[in-house]
């Protein structure tokens, strides 16, 4: 297996959202995400998909995932939010969470676009990573992602978004 | 010309008691891709266990790493292993194998010389356990500390019995 970079996005330490576009075949990609870490303890990261380079913050996404941590594990399923949670907590410190997922259809108008999720986090209290994915079930072509946290943190410095084509 | 470039390729010989990979990691890159197929050489299946080597190419001990693992065996439940997964003294699971049946795991490594961070890792792997079927792992490990690693150190974990055999590749995750 081959990986191709394609684009990427590294907070200066001031950005809200880290945004990667560039999907344009409809070959499989992967999005790595590393220094996920925002001002804020325990922030809860999100993904949207984009579609012409704007995100899409209708109701349609899925996901399910299991939660692997060193204290005690869990279960994680939801349908039709408005984005899809792709680390369940980071720290503002050490770090934060970092992850890859690889994304399915994106370039398709005619399908859903899939993810799948594998990340590890360092949490106030523990060590936890997801191992599962996600979906948007809307049938149109998605061109990248958008991450943001639910409390709307600011990145630190250096928190990357970086997109490969698999090839 | 990929974005994944080989930086080392050990392999593992016969009859050796632990794999110590020094100075694959260095601030040429941030993330690591791990492929094995290392195994011990035992009739029923072993754990291979993980550690880091720090900058002196020593194998780090303290009670500073975080793991969890959900471990997939054909003939038990998905269960959560180990037992003991917070601040403990090695960074749990690497992969499970069984004499001469091999198994395989991938590992990625995050910051690993990143001195303002800790070092993270996801693993996932397949193998035998014994005579009741198949053994996968799904880990994440942390080491708690914010030192610079340069190499992984892999052990048999549960005994004395000696790798098998094998190689282990990694890769820099380069980021133009």
């Amino acid at each position: 297996m081959g990986l191709l970079y394609v684009n990427k996005t590294v907070s200066d330490g001031t950005a809200t959202t880290l945004k990667v576009t560039g999907i344009d075949s409809d070959d499989v990609y992967l999005l790595v995400l590393k220094l996920i870490q925002t001002e804020n303890g325990n922030e809860t990261i999100n993904m949207r998909v984009t579609k012409s380079g704007d995100a899409d913050s209708t109701s349609n996404y899925d996901r399910a995932y299991k939660v692997i941590t060193s204290a005690s594990g869990s279960n994680n399923v939801y349908e039709n939010g408005t984005g899809g949670r792709i680390m369940e907590n980071v720290n503002n410190a050490n770090g934060g969470g970092q992850g890859l997922f690889y994304l399915y259809n994106f370039n398709s108008s005619d399908e859903y676009s899939y993810w799948t999720i594998e990340n590890v986090c360092t949490v106030s209290n523990q060590s936890a990573g997801q191992a599962g994915g996600g979906s948007h079930t809307v049938a149109s072509a998605s061109d990248g992602i958008e991450v943001y946290g639910s409390s709307s943190g600011t990145f630190i410095s250096g928190a990357s978004a970086i997109l490969y084509k698999v090839v | 010309m990929s974005n994944l470039r080989l930086i080392n390729e050990t392999t593992v010989s016969s009859g050796v008691a632990t794999v110590s990979i020094e100075d694959v990691f260095s601030s040429d890159y941030d993330i690591y891709k791990i492929v094995s197929t290392a195994h011990i050489s035992h009739s029923d299946g072993k754990d291979i266990y993980m550690r880091y080597l720090n900058s002196a190419g020593e194998i780090i001990t303290a009670s500073n790493y975080d793991t969890g693992t959900v471990m997939m065996r054909t003939a038990d439940p998905f269960l959560e292993r180990p037992s003991s997964r917070s601040d403990i003294n090695y960074g749990g699971y690497f992969n499970l194998t069984i004499g001469n049946n091999g198994g395989g795991a991938v590992e990625y490594v995050f910051n690993p010389t990143n001195t303002s961070t800790y070092t993270f890792g996801i693993n996932q792997s397949m193998g035998m356990y014994g005579s009741s079927g198949g053994y996968g792992t799904k880990t994440i490990r942390v080491l708690q500390q914010t030192d610079a690693v340069t190499g992984i150190h892999l052990y048999n974990g549960e005994s004395a019995d000696n790798f098998g055999g094998g190689t282990v590749k990694i890769y820099g995750l380069r980021v133009d």
